[in-house]
Parts: C-alpha cells; structure tokens; sequence
C-alpha cells in the first residue's frame, strides 16, 4: 500500500517536471526548432557523470532532433566526450535519464548500440588486419551485409583496401573510423573530434561527407574544437564549459545575440582566409 | 543466437588471421621449441653408468654364485624377482639391460635389450667368468658348467628426448598462451579496440570464446607441428602409436584450457606492458624450473616435490609423459588424476579471472 502511494506521488512530480519542461520548450521556440512533432533522436534529462569528487558532467538537459546535426562546442575538459560516451551506452552514468530515438539506455543498452554509429576520439584496431577484413569484423559484429568497397570508396580509402590499419597516416586512420560507423546503417551517427589532425583538404572533403549522410537523412552528433566546421555544419550548437551546458542555439542565432550584446571585432575581417590561400593554392583533392 | 554465432566466428577468424601473421607468435610457439627439441634430441645418453640386470631362477643351486658376480661390481644393479613375465615387461619397456633366467644347473637363459650391445657384452663378461670359475671348481675339463643360451629383444628405448619433449610441449603451451593472451588482451584494451568493439553490440563471451579458441587452434597446429619435427628427426612416437598422438591432444587441448585461463588472469591484473612480463614469469618459471620440463621431478628433495605436486604444469607433464612413455591410456588414474587437477586449476584461475576481467 505505501509503495502505491509513494508512486502516485512519483507521478505527481513528474508532471510538474513536465510543465517546467514546456515552457523551457516554450521559451525556446523563438529558435528555429526542427520537426516538433516528431519525437527527439535523442533526449538528456538532468545527466550526471562524477569520478570520484569531480563532476565531469553536471546536469545537463538536451534534446537532439532526428535529421540533425547537433554540434557540442567546448574547450579541453568541457565534459564533451564523456557526455558523448554516456549516450553511446560506453560510461556509467552516476543520474539522470538518456533516450535515444525513445529507447531508455538504461532499459535497452544492446538495441541503442544497434541503432547508433560511433567513432571514437581515439580507437585503434584490430592489429594485423587490413581495412577489408577489419570492416568485415564489424559487419559480424553488427550482423548485416556490407559492401566494404562501396564504404572505403566513401572514405576515399578504396587503394588501402589490402593495406594493413596499422600502416595508415593519422588522417587516413581518421576516415577509416568514420568509415566504420557506416558498417550498420545507422540512423545516429556520433562523430567525436572527427577531423582532428585532417589537412584542410581532408577536412573539407569530410564536411561534404558529413552533409551527404546528413542529406540521406542520419542525425549526426559531433563534437569539435573548430569553429569553422561547426558554423559551416551544424543546425544547432551546444556550448559547454565545465560540465554545463552554457548555451543552445544555431550558429547564426550565437552570432546575431553577440553581437547584439554590442560585440565588435577588433580587425575588420579579411574577405578571404589563409586557409582560402592554401586551398586555392593545394587545391582540394584529397591528400596521403 | 545466429547474431550470436556470427560475432563468435567473425573473432575466431579474425583473431586466427592476425595469430597466423603476427612473426612472435611462430618465434615463441614453434621456432624456440623446435631448436630445444633438436639440442635435447642430439644430447646422448647412450652412455649409462649402470647396468640393469634381471635374475630368476627355476633352480637355486647355481643362483648364489651368479648373483653374487653381479653384485660385487658397481657397475651392475640386480633385480630378483620370482615372476618371470614381470622380468619380461620391464626389459621389453626399457627399464633393464639383461634378463637371466637360471633354468637348471646346466643351462642359463640371457635375454638381452638388443638397443644395448655394450651392456649386453659387459653381461655375458662376467657369465663366462663365472662359468669358467665354476667349471674348475668342478673340475671338468671338456665341457663348461652351464650352457648360456643368448636371444635379444628389441626392447624399448627411453631416450632422453623421449623424457624431454612433453616437457618442451607443456612449456611451449604455458608461454604461448600465457604471454600471448595477456600482451594481445593488453594491447587490444590500452589502443581502444576492445572500447571500440564493445560500444557496438559485441558480446563479451563471443569475444572471448572466439579469441580463446583461435589461440588455442593455432597453439594446436604449432605442436602437432612440433611433434612432426620430433618424430621426422628423432623417430619420436608415443608408446601407442597414433592412439598416444590422440591421447596426447586431448591432454593438449585440457592443458591449454588451463594455461589460457592463466592468461587472462594476468591480462586482467596488468594496467601496462612493463606488468606482464614480471607477473607472467612469476607463474611460468617456477613450473618450468620445478614442474619436470628437463628432469624428472623426483629428482628433486621431498619437500621441494610436495611443492610442484601444486603446479599444473606438473600434471600436464605427468599426464603426457604416461601417455607417451608408459603407453598409458586416458582412462586409466595415471591420467585421470592429472587431468582432475587441471580441471579444477581451470575453474579455479576462470574464477578468478572473470572478477578482473575488464574492457577498458
């Protein structure tokens, strides 16, 4: 008997929850939110990570809209990575609720890692196999049929096709991780620090990557440290700092209440970068 | 359960294929092995100190004198025995020389190992000396005391590469799989390819059985490889054939159970490289110095043997070793009894393993 009503209560307070929760959502629809209709991809309730006496994240509370791509912005420790490993099912959380595409991760671990494709900041691979043989371990792994050639085309890696993991450049390494997370098909595809260590030609080749399986329809999540690539990419941003979410919005709109805040830049901007120079001069093929 | 099987046999080939083309696995596993084998193989010990000779006999009147020959020198060390057949065996096994049997006061029986013409020699020595000893004291001149009436046996021969090669097998198992496990378990975790594989929907136990029963596969292939070498080089054969090859893989296969569980062990321990070599040689080395790699344990004073009756490689070595020596087969205690002890060593170090075991 107590246990019933100590639930009616339970019940009581989730709906109040609810009703904070919609004018938060209220609040925010002056931004240009996507498919409000449609359930989120992904929804974070109130998550929490400590190790120990450090909170790495402290209540955080978003949503990621199916066809997105979601950028999480932040400096060295920010608590992006950890937010990210949390939601692929790979960290503990220590509180708080993560849904992915309505899925409890708590409840049904095995069917998120199913639905979502991760490339992690730093991964290695299985020594002494080449990239054929190791994308075929992850078609076992996520039990579909693939054609590894059609992916590494897509990475542009198809002439390392024999070539063993071990022997790619850094950057070459790079896209065979994302090139894994292709293996599935998934709906969701996580991509942390993806062009970290990218020459400018590989980066501008991945971003058309990233906007063509954006364009067949994949939310994607993506941490980086670039600005560029965020503004260029991204639908929405979250700016993190310290285990919080400072700020959510879209690129344009981060841009538009700064400099409503009266912001000016020191330098008038150059019409062109000296990354315009490089790549005028490179041109833009892809390199290694 | 086909998702399931599927994980488990893409990690068995995969995990075979880098096995088959990682250098060190060949180095450790099959190489140092065969070199071992072919020092030990060429080490002779044709050159025994004693010389074992078996006395029965049906009358007793000339027994004493005979008897007594032998033994006054040192070079021969007599067993009596009332059963003849039990002479037999242990001469056709290899464990005597010569076989004398004392059939009446006029003719000797010599049943020599026909592997020994040296011995064998040294053994009608000092029968004709004693012939002729008896002769004049019986005064007769034309004909002799005794008839000797010589045959041979081609008797089985130990070797000492016979003794030494399941020694070589067991240690060559205990290292491959022991370091093996622990280095390749290490390196998939430190470089993120176990993170990798487990933020997708791997199972942890497809993993390892696939893992496992590659490692052992290959650790299989390497020593019938092994043996092949032994037995094109030095003619080695278990004591039944083909019968005590198969025996011998079974005892292999429950043996490197054991040792692979040992790996995991030490893998889940290790946070680093510089940790597995000290914490895998701390179970390796005792078992190879004490456990009968290269000389037989009783060798050793009682109270060091009370403590490698502990070892599993000890038991591994024990169970081989009647296999291919004493033709002993898997039913029979000289076996089973090994095997027990490795069965329970195996649940024992799983145990223990699967509360360390970590991905990260």
């Amino acid at each position: 008997m107590p246990k019933i009503t100590k639930n009616k209560v339970s019940i009581k307070n989730s709906t109040v929850k609810d009703k904070k929760d919609n004018t938060i959502v209220k609040n925010q629809l002056s931004l240009p939110v996507k498919s409000s209709n449609s359930r989120p991809m992904i929804q974070v309730k109130n998550l929490k990570k400590n190790y120990g006496k450090t909170v790495a994240v402290d209540d955080l509370s978003f949503d990621v809209f199916k066809g997105e791509i979601f950028g999480i912005l932040g400096p060295n420790g920010a608590g992006k990575t950890t937010t990210l490993e949390i939601i692929e099912t790979i960290l503990e959380k220590t509180s708080g609720q993560v849904l992915v595409d309505g899925l409890d991760i708590d409840i049904y671990p095995q069917q998120v890692k199913n639905i979502i494709g991760i490339q992690l900041q730093t991964s290695g691979f299985y020594p002494k196999l080449n990239l054929i043989e190791s994308l075929n371990l992850f078609s076992d792994i996520y039990n579909v049929r693939i054609d590894a050639m059609a992916i590494l085309e897509t990475v542009n890696l198809v002439e390392k096709a024999k070539s063993y993991v071990d022997s790619l450049s850094g950057g070459q390494k790079q896209r065979f991780s994302i090139a894994t997370t292709l293996v599935s098909d998934p709906d969701l595809i996580f991509l942390d620090e993806p062009t970290t260590g990218l020459d400018p030609q590989a980066r501008r080749n991945l971003w058309d990557m990233i906007k063509h399986l954006k364009a067949k329809g994949k939310t994607i999540v993506m941490t980086t440290h670039y600005m560029d690539e965020a503004q260029e990419l991204c639908d929405r941003l979250a700016i993190m700092d310290q285990g919080k979410i400072i700020e959510t919005s879209t690129p344009n709109q981060f841009i538009a209440e700064l400099l409503d805040r009266g912001f000016t830049k020191p330098q008038p901007t150059l019409l062109a970068s000296l990354e315009d120079v490089f790549l005028d001069l490179t041109g833009s093929h892809w390199r290694d | 359960m086909q998702r399931y099987f599927r994980q488990f046999i893409g990690f068995f080939i995969t995990s075979f294929k880098a096995l088959w083309r990682t250098p060190s696995g060949w180095l450790f596993g099959f190489l140092f092995p065969v070199v071992f084998v072919v020092i030990f193989g060429y080490i002779s010990n044709d050159s025994q100190p004693t010389i074992r000779v078996g006395l029965v006999y049906d009358d007793s009147s000339i027994y004493e004198p005979i008897k007594k020959s032998f033994e006054s020198s040192s070079i021969f060390v007599v067993t009596e025995k009332q059963e003849f057949n039990s002479l037999s065996d242990d001469l056709a096994n290899g464990d005597l020389d010569g076989l004398i049997q004392i059939k009446s006061k006029t003719e000797v029986i010599l049943i020599s190992n026909a592997n020994k013409p040296q011995n064998v020699s040294s053994i009608v020595q000092v029968l004709d000396n004693i012939n002729t000893q008896l002769t004049l004291s019986q005064n007769q001149v034309e004909s002799k005391a005794f008839e000797i009436d010589k045959s041979e046996l081609n008797s089985r021969q130990i070797r000492y590469i016979d003794f030494v090669l399941p020694g070589i097998l067991g240690y060559s198992i205990m290292t491959s799989a022991i370091f093996g496990v622990a280095y390749s378990f290490l390196t998939l975790r430190k470089d993120n390819v176990l993170k990798r594989f487990f933020a997708g929907p791997t199972k942890v136990s497809a993993f390892i059985m696939g893992e496992s029963l590659s490692r052992g596969f290959f650790i299989v292939l390497q020593n019938i490889l092994l043996l092949a070498v032994a037995a094109f080089l030095f003619n080695f054969s278990p004591r039944n054939g083909l019968t005590g090859f198969a025996e011998i893989m079974v005892v292999i296969v429950i043996g490197l159970i054991t040792f692979l569980g040992f790996g995991y062990l030490v893998a889940g321990f290790a946070k680093s490289d510089e940790v597995i070599s000290p914490v895998a040689n701390l179970i390796i080395l005792p078992q190879f110095i004490l456990a009968g790699t290269f000389f037989a344990v009783s060798s050793l004073p009682v109270w060091l043997q009370s403590i490698t009756k502990f070892m599993p490689l000890y038991h591994f070595n024990e169970a081989i070793r009647a296999i291919s020596i004493d033709g002993a087969h898997l039913h029979s205690n000289q076996v089973l009894i090994p095997i027990g002890v490795l069965i329970i060593w195996s649940i024992v170090v799983y145990t223990a393993a699967a509360k360390v075991f970590r991905v990260r």
